[in-house]
This record gives structure tokens, sequence and C-alpha cells, in this order.
């Protein structure tokens, strides 16, 4: 019949756009995986004399963890990061940003401290240098100081049992 | 109504640009510069607003990036890159011609060709659905010739005829056509 082509584009343009439907476009894939981790340096958290930068990561698999007091979402995957934290796979490395000093103190004695250091990225400019655009966002860097692995939202116990955990075995036995 | 309409001007003047006021630009052609710039680039929070129409924190960071980025003398594309770096081609509104964008800016080209092609191809293909015989063809050409006016007569004609019990005027006759003429009438420049 004449009308199976008609048919055949409408069927295929109906799986093309359910595809759409099942992909987050908040989820957009960040141009900083396989390079370098962008330099930086910022005053820690706890104690504006010293500093956490970009060579304090370097040398070790480590997770960088975006968040902030003001972010829902960093508060539902807290649990997570301490669980990951207790595992002793790799450091999580906080970035707290654009948040309230004295907020951000009190989160982490409150909930609890997952993070082996923690800089203060007040007025968010290292974050652009990382091209964070929402909180929770987690980054897996290797030894070599490359970024391996972006994840956008809040980190699940799925998400770190399938995709955190695996890559930081592999990229610990893999260096 | 006057003040009505003073309000509305008033509220939305103010969505127009958002926040740009704390910004100093040495003259109007830079302004122009700063906002066709940030016009051109994605507020990746909102994602369906730029950078000139966002009013997210995120938007305002990357306004003074831009800003300062442009104060220290980068050009457009210098600008545009730093952020692409950063954050992808996604910041771009306009997407960058490239073998993985080819589709996205030929595609549409290409469909409107092949639905060309296609409608092309099917009424080539067409053929009349029956033959008309050379008769009623001939008729059809008469019938198309002639005036209205005697077109009317005839069947006023034939009418009277079949009234009159004229067994010339059989009904079929009357209902199916008029008498042939050998010369169409009326013919303009004939």
């Amino acid at each position: 019949m004449k009308l199976w082509l008609p048919f055949g584009i409408f069927v295929a343009l109906v799986a093309l756009l359910g595809i759409g439907l099942t992909l987050d476009p908040r989820k957009v894939p960040s141009p900083l995986i396989g390079k370098t981790m962008p330099a930086f340096e910022l005053a820690r958290l706890h104690d504006t004399q010293r500093t956490v930068s970009d060579t304090d990561i370097r040398g070790q698999v480590s997770v960088l963890n975006v968040w902030g007091t003001w972010c829902a979402g960093c508060r539902a995957e807290h649990d997570v990061l301490m669980r990951l934290a207790r595992t002793g796979q790799a450091p999580i490395i906080g970035l707290n940003w654009k948040d309230d000093r004295q907020l951000a103190q009190q989160w982490l004695r409150d909930l609890g401290n997952p993070y082996a250091m923690t800089g203060f990225d007040h007025d968010g400019r290292v974050a652009i240098d990382w091209g964070v655009y929402g909180a929770p966002e987690t980054f897996i860097v290797d030894a070599a100081g490359v970024v391996r692995y972006k994840h956008i939202g809040p980190l699940t116990e799925e998400v770190v049992a399938d995709k955190i955990l695996p890559l930081i075995k592999q990229l610990k036995t893999g260096a | 109504m006057k003040r009505f309409i003073g309000a509305m001007v008033i509220a939305f003047a103010s969505v127009a640009d958002a926040g740009l006021e704390a910004y100093e630009f040495t003259d109007a052609a830079e302004e122009q510069r700063f906002k066709a710039l940030i016009a051109e680039l994605r507020c990746m929070v909102c994602q369906n607003q730029s950078l000139l129409d966002s009013d997210a924190g995120l938007a305002e960071d990357l306004r003074r990036e831009t800003y300062n980025l442009m104060k220290t003398g980068r050009d457009d594309t210098q600008i545009a890159q730093f952020l692409v770096d950063r954050y992808g081609d996604f910041v771009l509104y306009r997407p960058p011609l490239k073998p993985s964008t080819y589709l996205l800016w030929f595609g549409p080209v290409l469909v409107f060709l092949g639905a060309g092609f296609w409608v092309y191809r099917t009424i080539r293909n067409q053929r009349p659905t029956q033959e008309i015989s050379e008769e009623r063809a001939e008729r059809a050409a008469q019938l198309l010739d002639k005036e209205w006016s005697d077109v009317v007569l005839d069947i006023a004609r034939a009418a009277g005829r079949r009234r009159a019990g004229d067994p010339a005027a059989a009904p079929s006759a009357a209902a199916h056509g008029y008498p042939r003429r050998t010369e169409p009438q009326h013919r303009a420049g004939a």
C-alpha cells in the first residue's frame, strides 16, 4: 500500500520523540571529561588561612562534590556521600558553592562531614571554571588530574554502586 | 487608564534586560556589543533564556564573567570559547558547524528535498483514472464553447417539446445533452 511510507515515517518520528522524552534536558554533557581539571585555589571552609587547590587533589583518584546549604538536592544526597566517604575508596573534596560560611559549617556539624577538605567558593568563580551550573554536581578526577566522570544532580545509592565505585576501582588499578 | 498603561510600561520595562544597570560602558557601542554577546549565550539554569534575559544567579555570574573578559580585551570569539570550554556547545544559541551537528544544520534541507522529490514522483506517476470516449470528449468541448443563454434556451425548448408530446424529445436526450451543432457559436476571435 501507498500509505506504508508515511506510516513508517510516522512510527519513526514517534519513536524518536519517545526516546527524547526519556532524556533529561538538564543533563548536559561536560566538555571537561577527558581533560585536565581546571587549576584553582580556594580558602578552606573551616580555615581561611589554609587553601584547597588542584594540586591537593592530584596524585590519587578523588571525588569532587559541589554543594551548598541552599540546595535541597545536596541535603538529599548527604547520607549517600557519608557512606561513600566511609568506604575509604577515594577522598571527597567539597566545593561549597555560593554559600554562607557559618551556615555551611553548621550544616557539616549537624549532618556529618564527608569531605576530606572543602573549598569555600563564595563568588562562584571556581565553579564557573568547572562548568558547574547547578548543585549538586559530582566529578571524579583520576590520579593524573584528568576529569573522568561528572554526575549531575543528587547522588543515589544506585549511582554510587553502579558508576562511582566501579569507576574509582578501575582508575585505581589502571593507574 | 493612563495610569494603568503607565504602570504596565514601568513593570515591563524592567523585564527586558535583567540587571544590566550594574555595568558601566565606555560608550553605547560597547554596551551594544555586550548585549549582543550575552543574547547569544544560553543560561544553563533556565535553558530557554539567554544570559541577557535571565535573572538566575548563575546567569548573573556569567554576565559578570563575560563583562570582565570583554573589559580585559578579549574578542567575541574568545569569550564564546571561554564558555564553551566550560559548559559545552550548549551555551551557544547558534550551534557551531561541525561533523556532529551536520544533521542539525542540513537535516531540514534534506527533508525538504526528499519531500519535494516524493511529490514530484507522485505527480509524474499519476495516470488518468478512466479513458474518455471520443464522442463524450467532443460533447464536452461543445458544451464549454456554448453561451449559457443558449444552454438555458435549449433546456426550455426541449421541455416544451416534451410537454407537446414530441416523441423526438425523449427525456433521455433532454436530460443528457443538447442537439449537436457542427459549429460552435460565439466563439471569440473565430
